[in-house]
Order: C-alpha cells, then structure tokens, then sequence
C-alpha cells in the first residue's frame, strides 16, 4: 500500500512538470535551440536601474524644433489625452474599481454555494466576464500610457534585464565527455535591440513569467 | 502560469513535500536556496494556502468548505474571500471587546454607572 502510494507520488510528480518552480529558470525551445531565462542578481538590477534612469532623464530632455518636450510623464499624459482627444484615464480607474468590488460581490454570492447548487456555472461565467472586462480596460490603459516617459524607462530597465539574462545551451566536448552549459544570447544590449527575429519577444515573454508572473 | 503553479501547489506531492521539510531541515523544495524567480514565491503562496485548507477540511472549519471547492480554483478564489471576511470580523470583534474592558479598567466608576451603556452590534457580512 505504501509502495503504491509512492508510485503514485512519482507519476503525480511526472505529470505536475514541475519545472516552472524547480529553480529560478524558465527553458524554452525556438527553432530547435533550448533557451532559457534567469532571475538577474542584485549587480544586475543596480545596472538596470542605471539604465532606466539614464533613459527617463534623456526623454525628459528631448525637445521638437519649437523647443516643446517630445515626451510627457504619465500624469501629464492623462491630462493631455482627456484635454485632447477626451480619453479619461482616471474615470478609467474609477471603472477598476467599480469592477473589483463587482467581483467581490459576485465572489462571496458563489463562495455561500453549496457543491450541488445549480447556480455554480452561471456565476462563474459571471466572474470570467468581470476578469476579462477588467483586463480590456488596463490593457486600453497602458496601449494609452505606453508612450510616456515613465512607462518608456521601464521598458528600458526590462529589456536590459532581458538581454543579459537570456542563455543558449550548447555542448562542448571536454576529456571526451560532452557537457551541456550556457552562454549569453547577445554579447549586449545593442545586439539584443539589433536582433530583428522573433528571439527577443520569445526571451521576454517567459522573462516577464519569471519575473513578474504575468 | 498561475493555473499550473496552483495545481502543483495542491498536488499530494508537493504537499506532503511542504509537511515533511517543515520538520526535517534537510528537505529542499527548489534547487536554488535565494534569489526566488515570481513563480516560486507564487508557488510558496499557494502551497502554505492549500496546506491550510486540506488542515480547515479536515476539521470541518467552515461549512462551505470541501473538497470540490479547493478543486476549482474560481470557487477557491471565493472561498478565501468569504474567509478572509470571516476573519476579519472576529478581529474587529475582538478589539472591540479589547476595547471595551479597557474602559472599563481605566474608568471604573463607569461601570454600571448608567452613564455609559454596552449594545451588542452584529457586525457579521452580509449572508
């Protein structure tokens, strides 16, 4: 009885693929090449954060010909894009939470049902609709804010994250035995903004997993 | 991601592995021992959530837990909320009664006096 449990355990192990939580790893494979990201270290943040600082400072700098800023901060944005074309971020927050509280509402209605209660699917779709409702709208809320200096730093510290913290497996033959190893995708920032495949959107998909559990 | 990461969590495996390293030192649940990535810390999250809850089932905690809850993640998500209110209605219960004696310590004369008067609020959510 005790081996069957065992058994059981090994094969629920194999079925689980644990690998998503087995280190601080995330592998994926592009054209038949196994890849993998990992979680930077504390000397790699301190360089990100230099490098989204340097790219905020420069985009806060940037003037047209007239001598106004090509750039705007996020809160400066929100005023322009109501001012200007009548887009309301902050009524858009508002209707967040209008939606969460939606959903608390709907949550406890489903958590008072018993497991034979006929009610169980309808609120459920119920709350799939508040989710997906609530995700349209911060979707539509950063496609707005993506062009503001702040969120353009951010992208800035993530791609520099991303492009030293990508690896290619390779083998290599060492006293006849071949060894599995690492090595960096691009040698550098510059060749990770050069790459024009498909590569640095795969890389920071599963790094945006990794670090941010998106 | 998130989906996977709980049905790990809640698998006999992981945790039965969860019990055995809270007491013996030498079992590892991830290779790396720092730097955790966002899925693991998630991870972690759900395993210690989950643990409590097979704990609650057992001892028939609340009556709107079961097995099929802790199955279905939307109807899990539910029940933690539900909880949390339960919870959180026996702390402010609680502190209110804190409150209460320590009036009543500090103003003794208070007591009965007919100056100050105790009404019982049902602060329970809404069924």
């Amino acid at each position: 009885m005790e081996n069957l449990e065992l058994v059981m355990q090994e094969f629920e192990k194999d079925t689980l693929n644990p690998e998503l939580i087995v280190d601080n790893k995330l592998h994926f494979i592009h054209d038949n090449v196994t890849y993998r990201v990992r979680m930077p270290n504390q000397q790699e943040l301190a360089q990100a954060s230099r490098v989204r600082n340097r790219t905020f400072y420069t985009l806060l700098r940037e003037k047209d010909e007239n001598g106004n800023p090509i750039y705007l901060v996020s809160s400066k944005l929100k005023e322009l894009l109501k001012e200007a074309q009548g887009i309301d971020i902050e009524a858009m927050e508002k209707e967040l939470d209008v939606l969460k509280d939606k959903y608390i509402k709907t949550s406890l209605e489903l958590s008072k049902c018993r497991d034979d209660d006929t009610r169980i699917d309808s609120i459920k779709d119920k709350i799939q609709k508040i989710k997906t409702e609530r995700q349209k709208l911060i979707f539509l809320m950063s496609d707005h804010l993506a062009l503001s200096i702040d969120v353009q730093a951010r992208d800035a510290y993530y791609r520099y994250l991303v492009s030293i913290c990508t690896e290619r497996y390779f083998e290599e033959i060492k006293d006849e035995i071949t060894v599995g190893n690492y090595c960096r995708v691009w040698p550098s920032i510059i060749d990770y903004e050069k790459d024009d495949t498909v590569l640095p959107g795969l890389a920071m998909m599963r790094f945006t997993e990794l670090y941010m559990n998106v | 991601m998130e989906e996977k990461i709980r049905k790990l969590a809640k698998s006999i495996y992981f945790q039965n592995l969860y019990n055995n390293s809270k007491e013996l030192s030498n079992v590892q649940m991830f290779e790396n021992v720092s730097n955790f990535s966002t899925p693991q810390t998630s991870f972690l999250y759900w395993v210690v959530t989950y643990n409590i809850l097979y704990q609650e089932l057992q001892t028939h905690e609340d009556e709107y837990l079961t097995a099929k809850v802790i199955e279905d993640d939307v109807r899990c998500d539910a029940y933690l909320l539900h909880r949390k209110n339960k919870h959180d209605f026996f702390w402010k219960n609680r502190r209110l009664e804190e409150a209460v004696e320590n009036v009543k310590r500090k103003h003794p004369q208070l007591k009965g006096g007919g100056k100050t008067s105790v009404c019982k609020v049902d602060l329970r959510p809404e069924k």
